[in-house]
Formats: C-alpha cells, sequence, structure tokens
C-alpha cells in the first residue's frame, strides 16, 4: 500500500492538511523541518494542525454542553489516516529506507529549495526508476505529477470551516449551501420594476419555493432571499467548487465566544434566561436602597459581566434552539455568501436589496477577507439599485443581482489574467 | 568566482530581482531558456531586450507554456522541450528554482538532468548547490551589478526621480523609489500626506499595482501618511502602512 511523504507547511498549515484530503492514503509522514527553530508562531500553526487531524477544535475550557457537534468534522483516525512526524534539523537527516520506496511525495506543502532536495535525495536513495510518485496538489484539488504531466482528480479537499481554521484560527460556520440545479432554474428569473430604485424579482411565490427546500417564506422587500438566491447561482458558475449562503467567524476562546454573542443588541437575554442583575455577587457594593453601586471604570463592569456570563452559560444547559440561537450571535464576522473558487480563490459577496448604495457596507466583507484569504480573495456587494461596474470602487465589486447569471461578468475567474480586472490595480477609473 | 555553465534553465516571474540576480552572477553561461507562462508575456519584450542589450554574446531564449491554470500541461511542454534541446549531449546544466510554481521547479529540475540547482538568497546571494556531493558554491553580487534604473527598465519602467512611469505611458505616479545594493531590495514609498480621499484611494490602487507587476514579495511597499478608511481598506497585505509625523495613532 502507497504511503505519502509530505513537508509541514509551519507558516500556514493549509497546504499540508490539502495534501492529505487530496491524496487519502492510509499511511502519512509528515517532515517537520527545523521544527526546533520554530517560532511561537509557526509553533501555534503546528497545534492547529494537530487540532485539525483530531476533528474537534473545541478548546479544553469550552463546555461540551456548548459546543454544537456540527462544528467537527471527521477526525484522520476515523477516515483510516494515520500520522507519523519526523522532527529533522534538515533533509538530508531524513532516513529515507525507514518508511520505503512505496511512497506518493506530495510537494503541495514545502519550500522549493526543500523540495528539491528531498526529490534528490530519494532519486540518490531509490534511483530515479523507483516506483516513488512525485506529485503536487494543485489548489484547485487536482493532482499533478510533475514528472509525467499526469493530471488525476482529488479524492477529497478541504471544507470551507477546515480551511478558516488552519488559516485563521478561528471557528466559522457556513448557512445553507448554494445549489446548482436551483441557480440553473433561477439565474434568469423575471424582473419587476414596480418599486422605483429598486430591481425586484416577479412571480416571487414560484421563487420563494425554489430559494429554500425548507418552508420558509421569503420577504422580497428585505434582502434575506437575496444571500440565497446569489448562493444558489454562484453555484452554476464554472470556476466554482462549491458556494454557500452565509458565513459566520467565531473567536477560538470560550471567553471571546461568549463576549461576542452578549455583546450583540438583537440578543434577547430573556429568551436564553440570563437573568439582568447575572448570577454571581456584585463585588462593587450597593446603596442604601440594595441598588448596585456604579463601577466608574468600564473595564472591571466588562470583566465582572464577561465572568458573569461565561460561569452562566458554564453552568446552565441550553435547548437546542436556545443553543442555536447564541451561537447565531457569537459570530465576530460574517458575510452574506462565500465561495471557492478552482483557482483557490475566495469570493465574498454581501447583499444588498435596497434603493440605496452606501460604501460603508463593504467594511465587514473586506475585513474578513483580510482575516481569512488576505491574497487570494473577490469581495463583492450584490445589490438591487446600481448597475454592475466594471471597475471597484473602494476595493470592492459592485454587481447587480439579475447579472449574476454571467459568471462574474463573463468572467472565467480561473484564469489569473480575467481575474486581475476584480483586484485594485485598474489605474485608469 | 565566474560558474560555467552550457546552459540555465528558469523562469519568468513577476519580481525581476531573482532573474537578474541569476543572469548577471551566471553570466559565463552560455545560454538561457527561460520558460514563461502567458500571463507574463507582457514582460518577455521588456526582458529580452535588457539582457540581449546587457549580454550581448550569451543565449538568451524565451519559451513560452501553458497557463499557470493548466500545470499538467506545463509539465508535459517542459519534458518535451527540455527533451528537444538536450537531446545527444552531455551539457552542463544548471536550474535555477527561486522563481516559478513548485510544479515548475521540481519538473524542470528532474527532466533537465541538472546536477545543479541555483537559488537566491536574501542580500543578492546566489547559492549553487550539487545536492549529489552536498557542496555549495555562494556568490555574492557586489554593488554595481545592478541598478535601480536597470531593474526598472527590464520591466519597461522609467523613474526620473520624482515619477514612476510604464513605457506605455498610462501608468505613472509621482513616488519615492530606491534600491539598496548591499541588501538587493528594491523600495517603493508613496507618501500620501495632504492628499484628498479620492487621490488617496487612487494612491493605494497604484501600490497595489506595483505589487503585482512587482511581486508581492518582490519589493518593499511603504505608503507614509494618514488614510481614510476606504483608502485603508483597498490596502493589501504586501504593503505597509505608517502614519506620518505629528499624525494621531
Amino acid at each position: 500500500m502507497k504511503k505519502l511523504l509530505t513537508m509541514f507547511n509551519p507558516n500556514d498549515p493549509t497546504p499540508t492538511a490539502m495534501a492529505i484530503c487530496s491524496q487519502n492514503l492510509s499511511e502519512v509522514h509528515i517532515l517537520l523541518v527545523g521544527e526546533a527553530n520554530y517560532t511561537s508562531r509557526q509553533e501555534q500553526a503546528l497545534e492547529r494542525f494537530k487540532l485539525w487531524t483530531s476533528g474537534s477544535v473545541k478548546p479544553v475550557d469550552f463546555p461540551e454542553h456548548m459546543w454544537l457537534p456540527r462544528m467537527d468534522w471527521e477526525s484522520l483516525l476515523d477516515r483510516g489516516i494515520s500520522i507519523e512526524f519526523h522532527s529533522i534539523g534538515s533533509i538530508s537527516e531524513f532516513n529515507a529506507k525507514r518508511i520505503g520506496p512505496n511512497i506518493v511525495v506530495d510537494f503541495l506543502s514545502g519550500s522549493k529549495e526543500l523540495s528539491v532536495e528531498l526529490m534528490t535525495q530519494l532519486n540518490l536513495t531509490y534511483g530515479e526508476t523507483s516506483s516513488i510518485k512525485y506529485e503536487v496538489t494543485q489548489l484547485s484539488g487536482h493532482i499533478v505529477n510533475v514528472v509525467t504531466g499526469e493530471e488525476r482528480a482529488h479524492s477529497s479537499t478541504l471544507s470551507i470551516r477546515e480551511r478558516v481554521w488552519l488559516t485563521a484560527g478561528k471557528f466559522a460556520l457556513t448557512g445553507k449551501r448554494g445549489s446548482k440545479e436551483v441557480g440553473e432554474q433561477i439565474k434568469d428569473w423575471g424582473l419587476s420594476f414596480a418599486i422605483p430604485k429598486k430591481i425586484m424579482p416577479c412571480e416571487t411565490d414560484e421563487l420563494s419555493k425554489l430559494l429554500s427546500d425548507e418552508d420558509v417564506h421569503f420577504d422580497f422587500e428585505h434582502g434575506f432571499w437575496l444571500e440565497h438566491f446569489s448562493a444558489h447561482v454562484i453555484a452554476t458558475w464554472p470556476d466554482v467548487m462549491e458556494s454557500w449562503h452565509q458565513l459566520h467567524v467565531f473567536p477560538p476562546t470560550w471567553k471571546e465566544f461568549v463576549a461576542a454573542a452578549m455583546s450583540k443588541k438583537d440578543l434577547s437575554w430573556k429568551y436564553i434566561g440570563y437573568p439582568e442583575e447575572g448570577v454571581t455577587e456584585w463585588p462593587y457594593g450597593f446603596d442604601e436602597n440594595g441598588k448596585r453601586l456604579k463601577v466608574k471604570e468600564m473595564k472591571k463592569y466588562v470583566e465582572w459581566a464577561n465572568n458573569d456570563q461565561t460561569t452562566f452559560f458554564s453552568n446552565t444547559l441550553l435547548t437546542p434552539s436556545q443553543l442555536e440561537y447564541l451561537w447565531n450571535f457569537a459570530f465576530i464576522g460574517d458575510v452574506d455568501v462565500v465561495a471557492i473558487l478552482k483557482n483557490g480563490y475566495w469570493i465574498f459577496g454581501e447583499c444588498k436589496h435596497s434603493t440605496r448604495f452606501d460604501g460603508s457596507w463593504s467594511h465587514r466583507t473586506l475585513a474578513l477577507a483580510s482575516l481569512i484569504a488576505p491574497r487570494s480573495s473577490i469581495c463583492a456587494i450584490i445589490q438591487s439599485h446600481l448597475p454592475t461596474m466594471k471597475n471597484q470602487k473602494g476595493g470592492i465589486n459592485i454587481l447587480r443581482w439579475p447579472d449574476l447569471k454571467n459568471p462574474l461578468i463573463n468572467i472565467n475567474a480561473s484564469d489569473t489574467r480575467k481575474i486581475s480586472i476584480f483586484s485594485p490595480r485598474n489605474l485608469e477609473q | 568566482m565566474a560558474v560555467e555553465f552550457d546552459q540555465v534553465y528558469g523562469m519568468v516571474s513577476d519580481s525581476p530581482i531573482p532573474l537578474l540576480a541569476l543572469i548577471e552572477g551566471c553570466s559565463a553561461a552560455k545560454s538561457f531558456t527561460l520558460w514563461f507562462t502567458p500571463e507574463k508575456r507582457s514582460k518577455v519584450r521588456y526582458l529580452k531586450r535588457f539582457f540581449e542589450s546587457k549580454h550581448p554574446k550569451t543565449k538568451f531564449k524565451f519559451v513560452q507554456i501553458p497557463s499557470m491554470n493548466e500545470p499538467a500541461k506545463q509539465v508535459q511542454a517542459l519534458k518535451k522541450e527540455i527533451a528537444g534541446q538536450s537531446e545527444g549531449e552531455d551539457l552542463r546544466t544548471a536550474v535555477f528554482i527561486s522563481a516559478g510554481t513548485t510544479t515548475m521547479a521540481l519538473s524542470m529540475w528532474h527532466h533537465s538532468k541538472a546536477r545543479i540547482w541555483i537559488s537566491l538568497r536574501k542580500g543578492l546571494e546566489l547559492s549553487v548547490f550539487s545536492p549529489q556531493d552536498g557542496q555549495e558554491t555562494c556568490l555574492v553580487l557586489g554593488g554595481g551589478v545592478l541598478t535601480l534604473q536597470q531593474i526598472l527598465f527590464s520591466q519597461g519602467w522609467i523613474y526620473n526621480g520624482r515619477e514612476l512611469q510604464h513605457e506605455n505611458g498610462k501608468l505613472s505616479e509621482t513616488i519615492d523609489v530606491s534600491y539598496s545594493e548591499s541588501t538587493g531590495e528594491l523600495s517603493f514609498v508613496k507618501n500620501v500626506q495632504h492628499l484628498n480621499d479620492s487621490s488617496q484611494e487612487r494612491a493605494v490602487s497604484f501600490m497595489c499595482a506595483l505589487t503585482d507587476e512587482f511581486g508581492f514579495n518582490g519589493a518593499n511597499y511603504e505608503i507614509y501618511g494618514s488614510l481614510s478608511k476606504r483608502a485603508l481598506n483597498l490596502l493589501n497585505d504586501a504593503i505597509i502602512h505608517t502614519k506620518g509625523e505629528g499624525e494621531e495613532e
């Protein structure tokens, strides 16, 4: 049986994980080259990677009853994959004979210098005619043999949640996946111009039934329908591997998670059963009427409140609907639509079904893009008011929703020459 | 020490300095075969003009290979081209691995049957490495081997001390451009103090275009002075933003 040999990338563990998924071999050997000299950031990356292999990134102090099981993914052990790490100072220290010649080497992860050095060492050890396969998993998920040029499909690739964890160290949840089939049915939907300055779809009852297989009736005055519409239609674009309605990104610690949820103004404390007075003793005294004395320093109040709230949630068993409700508010970043292209680029979309356009809408999309995929993302506002603009405005693409039927305005997005139109490089605007 | 090769294989990438350093460091080589993808086609005529005028006795061959989006076809093209070039000859060949993707570098290395690879380290130091015997030779390019104007000219840019302009005449902006001969670092610094919001956005956009042109890691990019929120959103990771003196944090 073939074994996989790959190198760990301490600057971003995503390629290492991607190679493991795409090759799907049961025995994996990972070289940690120069581990003794890893910086603390690189050590953290290794810890993130090890948690990824376990299938759950739940922090130790995060209460089990507050965790959503769907946040987890299948561990490598459950997939039948075992990992052995080899910590070495340099490639020349690696004794390739230990694992035998029956190997596939995937070079997606690791520097070019180390890759060439490893290839040479394996050739010297086993001879160039050995059965070793030298391959590189491409961002598209395909695997290319660097000797023969043969290409084959990957076994599996990373989910968006896994990618967000590996790259940014944050938890992520997606909403409903965009369906190519539904997208094909709705992308040429008829338009209504009954409302000035706002393009509406016609026959909304029929559209509503197609947009969600659950019994959801969309209010077409507001923008929620557009999020689902966009996820489905974007799924029809030839370069899109997957698209989703909504991406929520959560902080990676229990305390921050509680603070993020409880700081949202719309969250109803009553619904989750959190009492206004809190559950722990007020440490800053009371007046003669038994009312709490106010604390001058806001920081002290925030600290007490956060401790009180984490105590409450640590000791309270919420109902499943209360738990889902809380998670709905605990995000620190969110976008309405997210998609991954075959070339590894991300699309982040904000949907606005409005009679006006506000440039500030782009801020959270751009912020999330810079967190998750700073070098390889396309941000767009999908809206009903302005015509689609060829040039970016403020780092964002402005698309009118009926134009989604054309893949990125007739652009084959995996062609980097065309993608450049969407990068902030157009100097003639 | 001059390193003599019959031929050297390399890739054309966004950043000009690795390739320029290779040609200068291995100027005793008889020929260079430089592969490029359609995405880099626009750079070739400037590079060709520059190399051929600076090293008229050396042979430079630019060969197009398939797009970045077709890595399997790239491997097949490299395999075929290299086999055709070195057929029946026992050439002293080296492969430059500091430019291009891993797929390209490994494919070049394998098919060329080269015994030497060359890589670029910081401070314009070329490492010439023979993995079979572990021997490494370091070539440090001295001052004056590359100048700022040469680097820019090799990419079709001209700097008059104030404005940076592309030869096609479209792209121009006031900017400080410098090159450190000791570290081999190219730097672009744009001062946006006293610019209005729309000029700031244009300046940031220009700097982002430079990162595309000279590569994310190919130069230092800095914007000096406060930026509006909209302009800040345009910044990419490669650009360092520093506030001007007396400006609030």
